[in-house]
């Protein structure tokens, strides 16, 4: 047909962050292989923990970009309920999985921290027990999109829960000093600048940048489904379309 | 189970994690039909499909 | 009902081909509550009125919402007082969650029940046809949940007070603080959840397993302060947990007027 020239001919320039997915991939490789290579072998062991301190080198970068994540669908969800637009619902729904993910990370990795320092796998102390409720509230928002089918409930409710499930970070992050429990106490970010030796600190940036790219990376693959599932929407229906008026 | 037995296993659960994740997602985007190049770019050779 | 999608033009010439520009791919913006609504905040507060004095007006012929529940509640309190040690020395803090655990699944009970009965006899699309914005309709169901709660708090924490056998003394102010904050923010998450959930499958049973993750922060607040109450201490010692549940209740209010007009919409 004399038209289809004309459409192919628009170039979909792909937005914002899929542009940039494939240095972010092999960023992120470079940036795990440098952290694994560091953490493992480079970096001094600590004294008193020995071996099993270089988990905090995984353990705390999934916690932050799990924070991280879960901030982007708090965001996402806000922009969706004020403007409607579907595209913010793309984003939240594709963060959230993440966020789901990297909390999962830390709770695997804690417990194997926590054994050989702490003496037990897990306590109900404040921070462990406020963590654990985030990673099910998130749990419950991938459950809750999973039940509802119409796309416009689903994204109006998930939203809900999106920005309300949000409010258990801070309690994640201050309990540690509003209460007295087993969770090591904030080190890096004191009053008086990072309390801990210069090439730990330096190896924990290094593990926050790497983990950071890797989140960008896989957000990046499951925006750019969510668009081929749009694109797939949008063509079917205009070739749908322009069958009818053949 | 030694220190470095519990650091051993939280490095490889946190790979076998994140490694099968990201395996998963390629998977899914091979799925649809979507070599990564082609997801980004639209499509390059004038057809709608 | 979604609306029906609006796609771009194509019945006349081929030179007129839709783009699929970003938009389009990105498909129609989901529909959002109508502009302006007529009735303004004097009527609106009025329809909020009605909706809660419909709801009291409900439970003065049943009195499920405060009778039933409230029995619920206070067999709680008592069956806690047996399971738990009471006497002994945190037995504020004992006493603090097990009020509560209490307050919590009473409220729950009695709001996921009335959304539940409010969507089964068609009254939510009766109430929809008011011409007042949605945020009032909001406002007088929260109203009378509230009104509720109290009611059963009221009876529930004296009750509390002699089984556990806790003093309040210097510590009345932060108590009174904790639960009214603490309810605010409890009955405000479950109204707004109840919504969502009679929409599911599961309905009104829910209920629960939205509210209490979303509710954990209030709750540890809720629960912190009012312990600290129960010692005896001041507002001022504790303003980081009262400060905690202002934050939260703000949030749950911010979203209500954000997305109730949105979720009762169909």
């Amino acid at each position: 047909m004399a038209g289809t020239e004309t459409l192919a001919a628009k170039r979909f320039a792909p937005a914002g962050l899929l542009r940039w997915r494939r240095p972010l991939g092999l960023a992120a490789a470079a940036g795990m292989a440098a952290l694994a290579v560091t953490a493992l072998l480079l970096v001094a062991p600590d004294a008193v923990q020995g071996p099993p301190q270089r988990i905090f080198y995984i353990h705390v970068p999934s916690a932050w970009v799990g924070f991280l994540a879960l901030a982007v669908v708090f965001v996402a969800s806000v922009r969706y309920l004020v403007t409607g637009d579907p595209r913010h619902d793309d984003l939240a729904s594709a963060s959230a999985g993440l966020g789901v993910l990297f909390t999962t990370g830390v709770l695997l990795t804690g417990p194997l921290w926590a054994r050989p320092v702490w003496g037990a796998y897990w306590v109900w102390d404040p921070r462990l027990t406020s963590f654990f409720v985030l990673w099910l509230v998130y749990l419950s928002y991938l459950a809750l999109r999973r039940q509802v089918t119409d796309p416009v409930r689903r994204a109006r409710y998930s939203a809900v829960l999106g920005v309300l499930g949000f409010l258990d970070v801070p309690i994640v992050y201050m309990s540690v000093n509003w209460w007295r429990g087993m969770h090591p106490e904030q080190v890096v970010i004191t009053a008086d600048g990072p309390r801990m030796p210069a090439a730990m600190l330096a190896t924990l940036l290094l593990g926050l940048a790497a983990f950071t790219l890797f989140y960008l990376y896989l957000l990046a693959i499951r925006l750019g489904l969510a668009r081929a599932r749009r694109l797939a929407w949008a063509t079917d229906a205009t070739a749908a379309d322009m069958e009818g008026t053949r | 189970m030694n220190g470095y037995g519990y650091l051993g296993a939280a490095y490889l659960a946190a790979a076998l994690l994140y490694g099968g994740y990201l395996l998963v997602l390629r998977r899914s985007e091979r799925a649809a039909n979507l070599p990564p190049r082609r997801a980004a770019s639209g499509t390059g050779d004038g057809r709608l499909r | 009902m979604t609306t029906p999608v609006t796609m771009p033009d194509v019945t006349t010439t081929p030179a007129r081909i839709p783009v699929l520009d970003q938009a389009t791919i990105a498909g129609p913006v989901h529909p959002r509550p109508g502009g302006r609504v007529p009735g303004g905040v004097r009527a609106g507060l009025r329809a909020a009125g009605l909706v809660a004095a419909k709801d009291l007006r409900l439970e003065s012929r049943t009195h499920d919402a405060v009778g039933t529940v409230g029995l619920f509640a206070l067999l709680i309190l008592v069956t806690a007082s047996f399971a738990l040690p009471t006497g002994g020395p945190d037995r504020a803090g004992i006493a603090a969650g097990t009020l509560w655990m209490a307050i919590l699944f009473a409220s729950l009970l009695g709001i996921g029940r009335t959304q539940a009965l409010e969507s089964e006899e068609g009254c939510l699309d009766a109430l929809l046809l008011a011409p007042v914005a949605r945020e009032y309709l909001f406002l007088g169901k929260l109203a009378a949940s509230l009104l509720f709660t109290v009611a059963v708090e009221m009876a529930l924490v004296p009750v509390l007070l002699l089984l556990m056998q806790v003093p309040v003394g210097s510590g009345l102010a932060l108590l009174l603080a904790a639960l009214g904050l603490g309810t605010l923010g409890l009955v405000g998450s479950g109204c707004l959840f109840a919504v969502i959930a009679v929409r599911t499958r599961m309905r009104q049973a829910l209920l629960p397993a939205l509210v209490m993750p979303v509710a954990v922060p209030l709750m540890i607040a809720s629960v912190q302060a009012t312990g600290a109450a129960l010692t005896g201490a001041t507002v001022g010692a504790n303003m980081h947990w009262l400060a905690l549940l202002v934050g939260f209740d703000a949030m749950v209010l911010l979203v209500a007027v954000l997305a109730f007009p949105q979720l009762v919409e169909e």
